[in-house]
């Protein structure tokens, strides 16, 4: 009997202890409960989600569905990127293709097949006229929105492209890859500048600061580097943290230039800020977070998921 | 008393299982180590060989002491397809059959090698099949049966010395095997898992008459996961 009532007691604990933690979240409808690819408008007022095969695009206040761009791809699509001036949105997945669609006629304006591999990421310029995008077949590429071609094919790496980025100022452009490498190239001459390969595992993101001084890179070996990259070509790393048997597979800066956060198939989610940290257990495996933009000293992010869709966290409900 | 000493770090286990952040680590897997400890095995087959119009008694079936273990390594080669190898152990003592005595105090070690084809469902991102996995082993076996006899089974007398017990004898044997069974992944690193195995092995002794036995068997282990599909996420 008093093993039966401790026992009842033990479950009570943890489930009143697991919905304490529930108000902190609040999620967004999607048909698919995996889901790779999220992006926020450069305001923070909206944020596109891949869901599947089509795209849709939430009111963050009111969660309403304001836009869904659909038809475009024929298999699930892995990740989407929204121009800074939200006239467009770019939406790269499992069936090879890039669809850059029009914001404002739901059309798609251009389809770009890659015969290479499948899409892992894709990413507008500050300036609007660039695309990159990397693919599961080791290259990534760079597209001319303006004169709608490729320009350049980046043919370094000799493993998967998981993830591809710009800097703030549009100079530079980032690879990460399987091969345990992440790339810098300039935009000029299209050059590779160097080469990191701190990372004993894939690397699986980057983000970058909005200063363009620093940047931080994850990857499967539990590994999370923060890079200073004041001086390009001798890039070093400032601050390396380590999870074992943990895959960190999500990275992002928010726009103080100071806070990032990190997020893994453990299901567990950091978010490292000068004064403490936040720690988030979503108890699913994390695709992609990413900090709403334009919040001032407060933190919100929303999380992709692998089981759960797409959660929103407030950082006042969390943990510290 | 002792069921409630085993019921309460059982349940811990199950929860802390159940509510461990270890729930969302479950990626799809290219190579995997099992040990397995096998229960309730079953020699199967008639008690009393006959052969040339004599009866005698069979020394498999007469064991009811058995016990084994097994180390297995697969490699997922395709989705629904592993391959591997299947090392195995049992021991087999304590043999009755009826009023014979002829093996009375007989022990038998089996030693198996068996190359092993699974087929298996596919893992899945979202559903039963992200933790769980039915699979379906056949595989040839290879090996010896080492039998011991601790008690006096003949007598042999030489000019110079008498040559008494322990006998023993190695027999080598051929035979096929197949198993079906559950997976369970608990981590992303380490699972569980339950097959019913059977199988038939041929051989030849001039200790005694069996020229084949045959067994089933639970067995009952525990996996690591070594490698893991890192391109999961793009399939």
């Amino acid at each position: 009997m008093k093993v039966l009532f401790s026992s009842l007691m033990f479950i009570c604990f943890i489930a009143f202890g697991y919905s304490q933690k529930r108000s902190a979240y609040s999620s967004y409808p999607t048909e698919s409960k995996v889901i790779y690819g999220i992006c926020f408008t450069l305001n923070g007022e909206a944020l596109a989600i891949a869901d599947n095969k089509t795209i849709k695009v939430y009111s963050t206040n009111s969660k309403e569905l304001i836009a869904e761009f659909k038809g475009g791809h024929s298999n699930q699509i892995l990740s989407v990127d929204i121009s800074k001036d939200s006239t467009l949105l770019v939406s790269g997945g499992k069936d090879s293709v890039i669809n850059i669609w029009d914001i404002n006629s739901k059309n798609v304006l251009q389809s770009i097949k890659c015969h290479k591999g499948k899409i892992t990421s894709v990413k507008i310029s500050t300036d609007g006229q660039y695309l990159l995008y990397g693919c599961t077949g080791n290259f990534a590429y760079l597209f001319d929105l303006k004169l709608r071609k490729v320009i350049m094919e980046f043919t370094d790496h000799t493993g998967t492209v998981t993830s591809v980025i710009f800097s703030s100022d549009g100079k530079f452009l980032f690879t990460a890859s399987a091969d345990k490498a992440i790339n810098i190239y300039g935009v000029e001459d299209y050059r590779l500048l160097t080469s990191l390969k701190q990372h004993k595992g894939w690397v699986r993101d980057i983000a970058i600061n909005k200063e363009g001084t620093r940047f931080v890179s994850c990857g499967d070996d539990g590994r999370t580097l923060l890079w200073n990259i004041s001086d390009i070509q001798n890039a070093s790393v400032e601050k390396k943290s380590f999870l074992p048997f943990s895959w960190i597979t999500t990275v992002d800066f928010k726009d103080d230039n100071l806070t990032y956060l990190k997020g893994g198939f453990n299901g567990k989610i950091k978010i490292i800020c000068p004064m403490a940290n936040y720690r988030v257990r979503i108890r699913k495996p994390v695709n992609k977070v990413l900090f709403k933009p334009c919040e001032g000293i407060f933190i919100k992010a929303a999380i992709a998921t692998s089981g759960k869709g797409v959660i929103l966290i407030d950082s006042k409900y969390l943990s510290i | 008393m002792k069921s409630k000493k085993i019921f309460l770090p059982a349940l811990i286990l199950c929860l802390y299982f159940h509510f461990s952040s270890s729930k969302a680590q479950l990626i799809d897997n290219k190579l995997n180590i099992y040990i397995y400890k096998e229960e309730f095995i079953q020699f199967n087959g008639d008690k009393l060989l006959k052969e040339n119009n004599f009866i005698f008694p069979s020394l498999y079936s007469g064991f009811y002491s058995k016990s084994g273990y097994s180390f297995k390594i697969l490699y997922k080669s395709f989705k629904n397809i592993s391959w591997g190898i299947e090392s195995e152990y049992l021991k087999a003592s304590g043999w009755e059959c009826g009023n014979y005595l002829e093996f009375k105090d007989a022990k038998i070690g089996i030693t198996s090698i068996s190359p092993v084809f699974q087929f298996h469902t596919g893992f899945s991102k979202n559903s039963f099949f992200k933790r769980g996995k039915m699979f379906l082993e056949v595989m040839p076996s290879f090996g010896y049966s080492h039998l011991t006899f601790s008690g006096q089974f003949f007598e042999v007398k030489s000019i110079k010395e008498k040559i008494s017990a322990p006998f023993k004898s190695n027999d080598p044997f051929y035979g096929y095997k197949g198993s079906v069974g559950i997976e369970w992944s608990l981590t992303q690193h380490f699972g569980s898992s339950v097959s019913y195995a059977f199988g038939q092995s041929f051989l030849k002794s001039s200790f005694y008459c069996d020229t084949q036995f045959a067994y089933s068997q639970i067995n009952i282990g525990l996996f690591l996961k070594i490698f893991q599909d890192k391109y999961y996420l793009y399939q």
